[in-house]
């Protein structure tokens, strides 16, 4: 299969003045440089799901802006994001924005401060339809000039058809009566509805690429299962491949066909799902995995370290049990065997 | 429904509040009633006087000259100016509809000023165009607007003579009209739109920084189109707030507006009823103006329940 987005050597740091801190976390200075994300190389063929997975604050919804170029302005990034064959990065702003909603879509972390809380449910998800078939009706009305009365007719009609897209969108993601939550505005709605509006608003133009930010947090099991349905559908039925970062270990074990496993803005381990999660060579993997209730609730011992000034040689050898003296001088390099890629000197 | 009935209480109470004022404070004001009713500068006999304290029935005990004058009111009865020789009712009604012309315009062309262009200067405020204009505006804001009447007045219409220095009219022609308006309008826009400009454009910048215009960007929307479909509608939601607390304000900067572009409304009115000690004029301006207040900021409340949809939560 086709390789669809090709991450290489992607750095993402961010010039640390202000308050610009999300996390809130207190060691870091004013006007240092915070390194959200380094030397990360990622690929996603087409119609595949691939799972980030890793602690909070160790990058991954960076990651994810950056591949939709939607970091704020004082981030630095440098590398290269491939998306079928185009470099992302070089891009203008013009041509990012035209694929960004229709070829690339994302779920965003924050479902209920994602939608705008002055607009109708319904105007909101219409929008991205709005957008991105303006431009197509544009060259039409360029070629034959219409009467301003068909236009109208039209205009209406296209409004109408959206409409109805939008209440077929809803009513996939759960909502039997989707007219009446058209009318709705985002703060008569819980997080969990939130989230599903956001998923009804990313899937509805077919993407060939959906990010999904913590897609099922807030949701209940039940819409979980629903969700997780959906984005299978989706993959089948219109060919999408999905970038997945998720906390939920056992969603992403039941989705995703590749797992990458991230540690302070690192990429640690990658493998398919069954040997990830039954034979986890990294130390940082298996202590993820066993951190699990359902293995036992053992956390890994000490904290993530600050990503402006990350620990020499292996960025995990604080808290790694196993490690040597090597570790904490050299940096260890992603290693390819058979399908998996390990960071670590001990792993073979 | 409950904050609806709250607030149209606090709104009734705020009413009676400023009737009962405006009936007390005559009446407590130092010296004769009937000189406080009348104006002090009016010249009449001890007998006329005393008729007069009989007619407006200030030897009558208080609440029977209270209701008397809450009947008077219902009646449109603001009493009688000695001044002008006719009822202040009639005065305030000829003078009002040009102040308000003249305000009117002012506020609504300062708003759709100041809101468009700092909405822009928020969205791009590292551009040149856009630190000059805050600059500008923050000048403006400072500057009392009757000074720069005086201005506008002396550099546009005694240096150039471009403009009429005087009155809202020669003949009663709407060409006329707007040659006449043209200063004083320009002044008070200008006053007004620096105001709105500075809260739009910190709006702006602030809302900008929020996750749901990330998401327009997410969505595909370009660059100026975020700030027109997503950010200006919330961030303009501080400027109908502003423009309720604000009336009260511009009103008066308004009033010294005219005063200084000798405008006929109810600025010069009600100069001229302070310099002669006109009571009754003063006293029907001041209802009328607070009124005018009160239904501004009730204006406000109304258009911020239907521009937000957080305040009209269904239950
Ligand atoms: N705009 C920014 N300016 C400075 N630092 C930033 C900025 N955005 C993110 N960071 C830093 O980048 C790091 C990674 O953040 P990110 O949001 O990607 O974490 P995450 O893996 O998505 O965590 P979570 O699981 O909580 O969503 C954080 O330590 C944060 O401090
Ligand atoms: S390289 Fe060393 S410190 Fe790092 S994970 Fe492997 S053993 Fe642990
Ligand atoms: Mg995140």
């Amino acid at each position: 299969m086709n390789t669809l987005l090709e991450v290489k050597d992607l750095n993402v740091s961010f010039q640390g003045n202000e308050n610009e801190n999300k996390t809130g976390n207190k060691s870091e200075n004013k006007n240092e440089t915070v390194t959200a994300v380094s030397c990360l190389s990622i690929s996603i063929r087409e119609k595949e799901t691939l799972a980030l997975v890793g602690e909070t604050g160790c990058g991954k919804s960076v990651v994810a802006h950056a591949i939709m170029r939607l970091l704020p302005p004082e981030s630095i990034v440098k590398g290269t994001i491939e998306f079928k064959g185009k470099n992302l990065l070089k891009l203008s702003e013009k041509e990012m924005a035209k694929l960004r909603g229709k070829e690339i879509s994302i779920i965003f972390q924050n479902p209920s401060l994602a939608l705008n809380p002055v607009y109708s449910i319904g105007h909101q998800l219409a929008e991205p339809l709005r957008i991105h078939t303006q431009k197509m009706r544009w060259k039409e009305k360029e070629g034959k000039k219409e009467k301003v009365k068909q236009k109208e007719k039209r205009e209406k009609k296209k409004e109408n058809s959206n409409l109805s897209k939008v209440s077929r969108a809803l009513k996939r993601v759960g909502f039997s009566n989707p007219r009446e939550y058209m009318g709705y505005y985002p703060s008569w709605c819980s997080g969990g509805m939130n989230q599903r509006f956001l998923i009804a608003a990313s899937t509805m133009l077919d993407p060939v690429l959906l990010i999904a930010d913590e897609p099922s947090k807030g949701l209940d099991r039940d819409r979980v299962s629903e969700l997780e349905n959906e984005l299978k559908g989706l993959k089948e039925k219109s060919e999408t491949s999905l970038l997945l970062i998720s906390h939920d270990l056992g969603f992403v074990r039941r989705l995703a066909d590749r797992v990458a496993v991230m540690y302070a803005g690192e990429i640690v381990e990658i493998a398919d799902p069954s040997s990830l999660f039954e034979s986890p060579l990294h130390p940082y993997t298996r202590g993820l995995l066993n951190s699990l209730p359902e293995r036992g609730f053992v956390p890994i011992p000490g904290a993530s370290p600050p990503l402006s000034n990350p620990p020499a040689g292996c960025r995990f050898h604080p808290r790694c049990p196993i490690k040597e003296k090597r570790c904490t001088q050299e940096r260890p390099e992603l290693k390819e065997s058979n399908g998996r890629a390990v960071r670590c000197f001990l792993c073979p | 429904m409950h904050e609806a009935a709250k607030k149209t209480f606090r709104y009734v109470a705020s009413f009676l509040l400023i009737v009962t004022l405006n009936f007390a404070l005559p009446r407590l004001m130092p010296g004769d009633p009937v000189k406080n009713l009348i104006g002090e500068d009016v010249y009449v006999s001890e007998a006329v006087m005393e008729e007069l304290r009989t007619e407006m029935g200030l030897n009558r005990p208080l609440y029977e000259q209270f209701t008397a004058y809450i009947g008077d009111l219902l009646r449109f009865d603001l009493g009688y100016s000695y001044h002008l020789h006719s009822p202040v009712a009639e005065i305030l009604r000829e003078r009002i509809v040009w102040t308000l012309l003249f305000v009117g315009v002012s506020v609504l062309l300062g708003a759709a000023l100041g809101t468009l262009f700092g909405a822009y200067a928020g969205w791009k405020p590292e551009t040149k165009a856009n630190r000059l204009a805050c600059c500008g505006f923050i000048a403006l804001s400072c500057t009392p607007p009757y000074f720069l009447a005086l201005l506008f007045l002396e550099i546009f219409a005694f240096k150039l003579g471009l403009f009429p220095f005087k009155g809202f009219y020669d003949v009663p022609t709407p060409g006329s009209i707007a040659h006449h308006m043209f200063l004083p309008v320009t002044v008070m826009a200008l006053f007004s739109a620096s105001r709105n400009f500075l809260i739009m454009r910190g709006s702006v910048i602030q809302e900008k920084g929020q996750l749901y215009a990330l998401y327009a960007r997410a969505k595909g929307l370009y660059d100026i189109s975020i700030l027109f479909r997503h950010v200006i509608k919330n961030a303009s939601l501080p400027i109908i707030t502003l423009l309720a607390l604000d009336f009260g304000f511009l009103f008066s900067g308004a009033l010294f507006t005219e005063i200084v572009f000798s405008l006929n409304g109810m600025g010069t009115l009600i100069y001229d009823a302070i310099i002669g000690k006109d009571y009754p004029v003063l006293q029907g301006s001041f209802l009328v103006v607070a009124l005018a207040v009160l239904l501004a900021n009730m204006l406000a409340d109304l258009a911020y329940a239907i521009a937000d949809p957080r305040v009209r939560r269904p239950a």
